[in-house]
């Protein structure tokens, strides 16, 4: 709300407040008083109202109850159009009534009425006057007043000549009265018969005190009556009163007293123009009061009956708002608004039953979600230990998954071969037999398609085993495109390859060592027997020679062969690596280039020490062979870690060619005329079966072999490994 | 709503302390308390012009007293003792230029040439008794408040003229018994 409509009422307020001192009511018009009075007490009340409820308002905080703020607004809009022509209607009845009092109190009329009422003043003055001069007159009556002196001898002739005045002068009596308030004489028009003698008023009495001529006027019977009263001088003293009494003409004092009255009420009027203007003034503010009472009483009940239903429906969308749904308002009337309640009932309903779908559906999606990353993690879980590499793409041959496995099986950089790229693209190149595999798999008929291939990466052959499938969209995700999967079978295709031979190499050998024996048994009997019976013992000892010769190396060649294939599992235990050395250092010490470093004597090695002996013996005769002269040195040493034990040898001989050094590790391949060329090969495989590694770290200047063997059994490493971590 | 009539009856009693307290000095009152009888003079001059006027130009003029005696008391509201209430009316006669001058007090009717004695008799009270002294506590302050209703034209003898009716306190005395 703003802070206007806020202090508003308050505004309303002081201008009431002095409204009431600019009405309050002067001293001075008491008629209007409670008129006056009535409409104070009824600013006043508005104007505590306005106030009280204008501070309500204006140290309001909270937001007020919905409706409210309509009905007050209402409220003003009614009241204003009330208000309005109300006012406009009393000013103009004000000007209306100024200008109608300019007219009704104009000066003509004053005057006007002045001069009535001199006339008939002048007319009581005249009949007063006559009066009074008679009066003077016959005051002065020496027969008269002879006669009041004779009394009581001369009454008849004072009552006589009273008689004769009255009929003279058309009084309606003449009472004489001594000082005393006594009655000497009287006559009157219409007789004595009912005549009572009266007590001397206040008049009367200054009369005899002042002893000059006074008159009143009473009003008797709806007769006005002038009465007089003059003293009776005898010899310069008051004797006597008289006292005469006419009544004045009935028609002209009926006129008289119309002027009298009507310029009474014509100047009381004129003096009271400011209070009748005062008064019509409140009367109208009155009314006005009255009015914009009762029809803001009216508004109120009438804005509250408008604005229930709305306040009903702030409340209840405040409540929609804040989550409540189960809100309902009772219908209450037939018209608009209760339509409106009506469809509002209706709405609120259907939000409350499609809320609670929806949260059933958020339900059902939630678990389908929850369900649909479990498999999505058993998925990726599952791809990231997967051996094999796995590619999926769309039916635009765009990437869309891969596994790490494919990763390393392919040697691809992290920026290579990312989600979205056309794999097209991307296998072009070395890589190219996998393109042409996904090539004819997508143009192939079949859904399924398996090759091997035969991929050189980093100079590496490797024998790669690619499976593919066509995804057809069918099932719930709707999904075309094509997964291939790829296994380096190269360690298979070896074993296999190798298990092919050793069972060649076994039998060949078996083969071949039987007739051997007996050929080498034959030869040298040949020889004791033979000999002396042959002429050319030369030539005779140098074949037999050569037959015993190529059938021990042909015996060797063939123990080696039956090494190569049935080389024993290895029986891996610890062994202090001193006891190699010391072995070595006491089986070469013949050798003056050999050199032995000395080795702590509490590293060991978990190996089968026949095996490694071997190994380090044929490392070593290598070594020898290369290494001619005394001057070119043989160096055996070791270098360990947590984990490996490193047994180095090297020699300062001519070193290994770059071409030999691809294949020296390979079986049967050898520079040597009378080697198998499977030594290094048993070595490799010897290492390899003990979880370790032999390699060439240099070729030449020196060529450097290291043989690296674990120090602990597998598990004792795990079980290390997991301990360091923790 | 109870708050509601908490607030109006503060409101209320606010106005009506405030209107029995108001109190204009617009008469002179003297009180004579050497005698049994106490007494008191009254003038009131004030607005007399217009009386002067309003009687010359032949208005009913009605003067009604009341003189209310109350016993002080601090911190609360007077005690009332007694009140004594009378009327002195002018009636005019433009036509024979006299004024008939009435006292619902004594019943005395006079007439007057004289719109000064018109005047005096309305508006100025010369030696009223008030109470008799023997009514009242001797060491007890006490209070004469005169309220003053003035009325033009004929007085009413409507049963709301009482109600309507609307006073004014023209003066306040008050004095201590020895």
């Amino acid at each position: 709300m703003s802070l206007w409509v806020r202090i508003l009422p308050l505004l309303l307020s002081i201008a009431l407040w002095v409204v009431i001192a600019w009405l309050w009511p002067s001293h001075t018009s008491p008629d209007l008083q409670v008129v006056a009075w009535v409409n104070i007490s009824l600013l006043s009340a508005l104007s505590v109202l306005l106030f009280l409820y204008g501070m309500k308002l204006f140290l309001q905080r909270k937001e007020p109850r919905p409706g409210s703020r309509l009905r007050a607004k209402l409220v003003i809009g009614m009241v204003g159009m009330l208000l309005i022509p109300a006012g406009a209607l009393q000013i103009a009845a004000n000007q209306m009534v100024e200008k109608g009092m300019n007219v009704w109190f104009d000066v003509r009329v004053d005057t006007l009425l002045d001069r009535a009422l001199s006339l008939a003043q002048g007319f009581y003055s005249r009949i007063d006057q006559d009066m009074r001069h008679n009066l003077e007159q016959y005051m002065n009556d020496d027969a008269l007043l002879s006669d009041i002196a004779n009394l009581p001898g001369s009454y008849r002739s004072l009552n006589t000549r009273m008689m004769d005045v009255l009929k003279r002068e058309g009084w309606q009596s003449i009472q004489l009265y001594d000082r005393n308030e006594r009655l000497i004489a009287a006559v009157q028009a219409e007789g004595l018969s009912d005549f009572k003698p009266e007590a001397f008023t206040e008049q009367a009495l200054v009369t005899l005190t002042m002893g000059r001529i006074s008159s009143e006027l009473f009003n008797i019977q709806n007769e006005e009556m002038l009465i007089a009263y003059a003293p009776i001088r005898i010899h310069q003293h008051i004797v006597a009163l008289l006292k005469v009494k006419t009544v004045l003409p009935t028609g002209l004092i009926q006129h008289a007293r119309a002027v009298e009255s009507d310029y009474r009420t014509y100047k009381e009027l004129e003096r009271h123009r400011q209070s009748i203007r005062d008064i019509f003034t409140h009367a109208m503010l009155f009314i006005t009061l009255v009015i914009v009472l009762v029809v803001g009483f009216i508004a109120v009940a009438f804005a509250r009956r408008l604005t229930s239903p709305i306040g009903q429906l702030a409340h209840a969308l405040k409540k929609i708002t804040d989550g409540n749904l189960d809100v309902s308002i009772p219908n209450a009337s037939d018209d608009e608004l209760g339509d409106l309640v009506h469809s509002f009932n209706r709405m609120a309903l259907h939000m409350k039953q499609n809320v609670e779908a929806l949260e059933k559906a958020q339900v059902d999606l939630s678990d389908a979600l929850t369900s649909s990353r479990q498999r999505q993690y058993v998925l990726e879980t599952l791809l990231a230990n997967l051996q094999s590499g796995v590619l999926l793409l769309n039916e635009h041959g765009e990437i869309r998954l891969m596994n790490q496995s494919l990763r390393e099986l392919l040697i691809l950089q992290p920026n290579e071969w990312v989600s979205g790229r056309n794999f097209a693209d991307l296998s072009r190149g070395k890589l190219h037999l996998v393109h042409d595999f996904y090539d004819e798999l997508s143009h192939q008929q079949n859904e399924t398609l398996q090759r091997e291939l035969e991929i050189t990466i980093q100079g590496e052959k490797r024998h790669i085993l690619a499976r593919g499938a066509r995804l057809n969209g069918s099932g719930l995700s709707g999904f075309s495109g094509y997964l291939l999967l790829l296994d380096d079978v190269s360690q298979l295709a070896e074993a296999q390859r190798h298990r092919a031979w050793s069972e060649v190499a076994q039998r060949l050998a078996h083969e071949i060592k039987n007739p051997l024996t007996p050929i080498k048994l034959a030869a040298e009997r040949l020889q004791r027997r033979f000999r002396s019976q042959v002429d050319n013992h030369d030539v005779f000892d140098s074949c037999t020679h050569a037959i015993i010769g190529q059938v021990e190396r042909l015996q060797r060649l063939v123990a080696d062969f039956s090494t190569l294939a049935r080389l024993p599992k290895p029986h891996c235990k610890s062994v202090q690596c001193a006891t190699f050395v010391q072995e070595l250092r006491d089986l070469y010490s013949a050798y003056s280039r050999v050199r032995v470093a000395d080795m702590p004597t509490d590293l060991s090695c978990h190996c089968d020490a026949d095996q490694v002996r071997q190994i380090l013996i044929n490392l070593m005769e290598n070594a020898l062979a290369a290494t001619e002269d005394e001057q070119q040195h043989i160096r055996l040493y070791l270098s360990h870690d947590n984990e490996m034990v490193r047994f180095h040898i090297e020699d300062d001989g001519a070193g290994i060619p770059e071409a030999v050094r691809e294949h020296m590790f390979e079986a049967y391949y050898s520079t040597k005329s009378t080697g198998s060329g499977l030594g290094l090969s048993i070595a490799k495989r010897i290492a390899d079966e003990h979880a370790g590694d032999l390699s060439l770290v240099s070729s030449s200047s020196p060529t450097h072999f290291c043989l690296a063997l674990p120090m602990h059994p597998p598990q004792e490493k795990i079980i290390k490994k997991v301990q360091e971590e923790i | 709503m109870c708050e509601w009539l908490c607030k109006a009856s503060l409101f209320g009693l606010f106005f009506l302390y405030a209107s029995y307290g108001y109190g204009e000095d617009l008469a002179d009152v003297q009180i004579d308390i050497s005698q049994p009888v106490i007494y008191c003079d009254i003038s009131s001059d004030r607005g007399l012009k217009k009386l002067e006027l309003a009687l010359k130009e032949g208005s009913l003029i009605t003067y009604t007293w009341e003189i209310i005696i109350e016993e002080k008391r601090d911190y609360w509201l007077n005690k009332s003792i007694g009140s004594v209430q009378f009327s002195r009316q002018v009636v005019p006669d433009l036509l024979s230029r006299q004024w008939l001058l009435k006292d619902s007090n004594s019943g005395i009717t006079s007439t007057t040439l004289s719109t000064h004695k018109a005047i005096s008799f309305l508006a100025r009270l010369k030696h009223f008794p008030i109470i008799d002294k023997s009514l009242l506590q001797p060491g007890t302050s006490y209070s004469i408040r005169v309220k003053l209703y003035v009325e033009e034209g004929e007085v009413s003898e409507h049963w709301w003229n009482a109600v309507t009716k609307f006073g004014k306190t023209v003066a306040v005395g008050s004095f201590t018994l020895p």
